[in-house]
């Protein structure tokens, strides 16, 4: 007969197999690092929380697509291809914008559909629909390696593809994301730091923890990309989006720098044809 | 989207009433519609609701499984989202066309619950790695009046606050398995804790006004709104901008304050709502009373 007490799950041995006497409460087999050294206070990489990791840009990098970029945030690469406007298939409906879809390939996996979504919208912010009605623009995305913080590099990859492009945008986007712990934002996360925070925990998020994506459009002031997962006061909110405005406009610096040497060299080129 | 078209005059009659604080129906910016809720809509789930607000329409309806839990988190139950938008409700959800609206509204709903500390997920698991509780939460829009995020937020708290989780009274040892145990009085069952679940409040921009539970007349002035999830301690759970705008840094901030105080009235009317139906529920839908334990031992 089964023991019927309300007492919680004991552990008990059955009468034929013996049971390896061990842990009882399950833990991760890979315990989880804190996200800053106490003693020297940087994080797992050597930064301290509100340094951002190395940025590399590059446009250009597919000569048969209309605009194509290249971005790398640490250890996240993405690379993004343009193409369009084009007619519309025939079996989409006519629309008096244009329409854009985003393809976003994840090597070594698949990048959720709401990730995908966020971006979409994102995108159909920035551009500027009305000079292309009835045309499809496509934006390919390949992330050939996630390092965190893919969503704000993929913004960044495709604002940088579609300057190359030549299609007519509002602005140049730029994304970034923040991780807090309760205490700390800590800026531009990392892969293994955003999996080392556990949201989900009730006891010990009490003070709260959280994930916020921006996506900034510097010269216009204006937000294009916005979401938010945890636990925050609204107080917080607001000074975690016055940092990632701060990290945005630092993304926008490398990419206008790019953007401007791109302009001289086309300038040189076209004078040398018009020689 | 489900999407009334408009002509620039009845627009702009829209715009210009909520800057002056009354809208057409009445209301100001910060009111909300009269809804109603119902408990034990459908009777072969664990635990359902319909929730209608104004001429929003939603049933939603709870349906608790054993399963195993997920590797990465082995002593947590999963709680699972699925959005119907029913063809009925508009005739833009006809085939396809409501894909891209249930995806979002399950990817905020799970960002909601699933991925914060607004439900203790830990007292859905019975067995670490080996058992939990799977909770398959389904929505069907009957009809879309405007809001609807919002309404399907309230209904799926209402739902998860009066669903019935048979109580597992302990393990044993089956060939060095463990299996739950239940308890043998099966009207014996536990209430999910939702005193942290948070409600949603969508905020769309008509003019240069946010407002709180707009029609479709005034969805269809807004080009984006912004969905923000509010625990009942006015804490901010989740933050979503949809559709195609663009806000600047302050309106967000400003936009979230706001949530964050219409949140938490929302929030106590929808928790002592919840105690009611509860009780409702305790009264009514027994249709025999409990067995006696003595009479279930004989072996």
């Amino acid at each position: 007969m089964s023991n019927d007490s309300d007492s919680q799950m004991e552990v008990g041995q059955s009468d034929e197999f013996e049971r390896l006497k061990g842990q009882t409460k399950s833990e991760s087999l890979f315990p989880k690092p804190p996200l800053v050294n106490p003693k020297t206070n940087k994080r797992q990489d050597g930064r301290s929380p509100k340094d951002v990791r190395p940025i590399y840009v590059q446009t250009g990098v597919r000569d048969g697509a209309k605009g194509s970029a290249y971005v790398e945030m640490g250890t996240t690469k993405v690379l993004c291809i343009v193409s369009g406007p084009k007619d519309l298939p025939k079996k989409m409906d006519l629309s008096s914008t244009g329409i854009i879809s985003v393809d976003v390939q994840l090597v070594g996996g698949k990048m959720s559909e709401k990730d995908v979504i966020l971006i979409k919208e994102c995108m159909e912010a920035v551009v500027i629909l009305e000079k292309f009605p009835k045309c499809l623009l496509e934006i390919f995305l390949t992330i050939m390696e996630d390092g965190g913080s893919s969503i704000a590099a993929s913004i960044c990859a495709a604002g940088l593809a579609l300057v190359d492009s030549g299609v007519p945008i509002y602005d140049t986007p730029v994304g970034s994301t923040l991780l807090y712990d309760g205490k700390d934002f800590y800026l531009d996360p990392s892969k293994s730091e955003l999996d080392s925070v556990d949201l989900t925990d009730s006891e010990k998020n009490d003070s709260g923890g959280g994930i916020v994506t921006m996506g900034y459009l510097p010269t216009r002031e204006q937000i294009c990309l916005f979401t938010m997962e945890g636990k925050m006061d609204a107080e917080v909110l607001a000074s975690a989006m016055d940092s990632l405005t701060n990290v945005n406009l630092k993304v926008f610096a490398v990419i206008r720098h790019h953007s401007m040497e791109l302009m001289k060299e086309f300038k040189e080129t076209k004078s040398k044809v018009n020689k | 989207m489900a999407e009334v078209l408009l002509s620039e005059e009845e627009k702009y009659y829209l715009v210009l009433g909520v800057a002056q604080d009354i809208r057409v129906d009445g209301r100001s910016r910060l009111d909300y519609r009269s809804g109603d809720v119902e408990v034990n809509t459908v009777t072969n789930s664990h635990g359902s609701v319909r929730i209608r607000l104004a001429e929003t329409d939603v049933i939603v309806a709870a349906k608790v499984d054993l399963g195993v839990p997920k590797t990465e988190t082995p002593n947590q139950g999963i709680i699972k989202f699925l959005v119907d938008c029913s063809p009925t409700a508009s005739p833009d959800f006809e085939g396809r066309g409501g894909d891209q609206l249930a995806e979002t509204i399950c990817r905020i709903l799970s960002s909601t619950y699933a991925k914060s500390s607004s439900i203790n997920l830990k007292s859905l698991c019975i067995v670490p790695k080996e058992f939990c509780y799977i909770v398959d939460v389904d929505i069907l829009v009957l009809q879309c009046g405007g809001n609807l995020l919002d309404v399907i937020a309230m209904g799926v708290k209402a739902c998860l606050g009066t669903c019935e989780i048979p109580r597992a009274s302990g393990t044993r040892y089956d060939l060095g398995k463990p299996v739950p145990v239940f308890s043998k009085d099966e009207f014996q069952f536990d209430y999910l804790d939702v005193s942290k679940a948070p409600v949603i409040v969508t905020l769309p921009r008509v003019g240069r006004y946010f407002v709180v539970d707009a029609t479709l007349e005034e969805e269809s002035c807004s080009k984006g709104k912004l969905a923000i999830g509010v625990a009942p301690d006015g804490s901010i759970t989740s933050v979503d901008k949809l559709g195609k705008a663009c806000y600047q840094v302050r309106s967000i901030a400003a936009s979230v304050q706001m949530a964050a105080k219409v949140g938490v009235d929302v929030n106590k009317v929808l928790s002592d709502r919840i105690n009611k139906l509860k009780l409702s529920k305790l009264h009514s839908a027994k249709p025999w009373p409990p067995k006696p334990e003595e009479g279930m031992d004989v072996e």
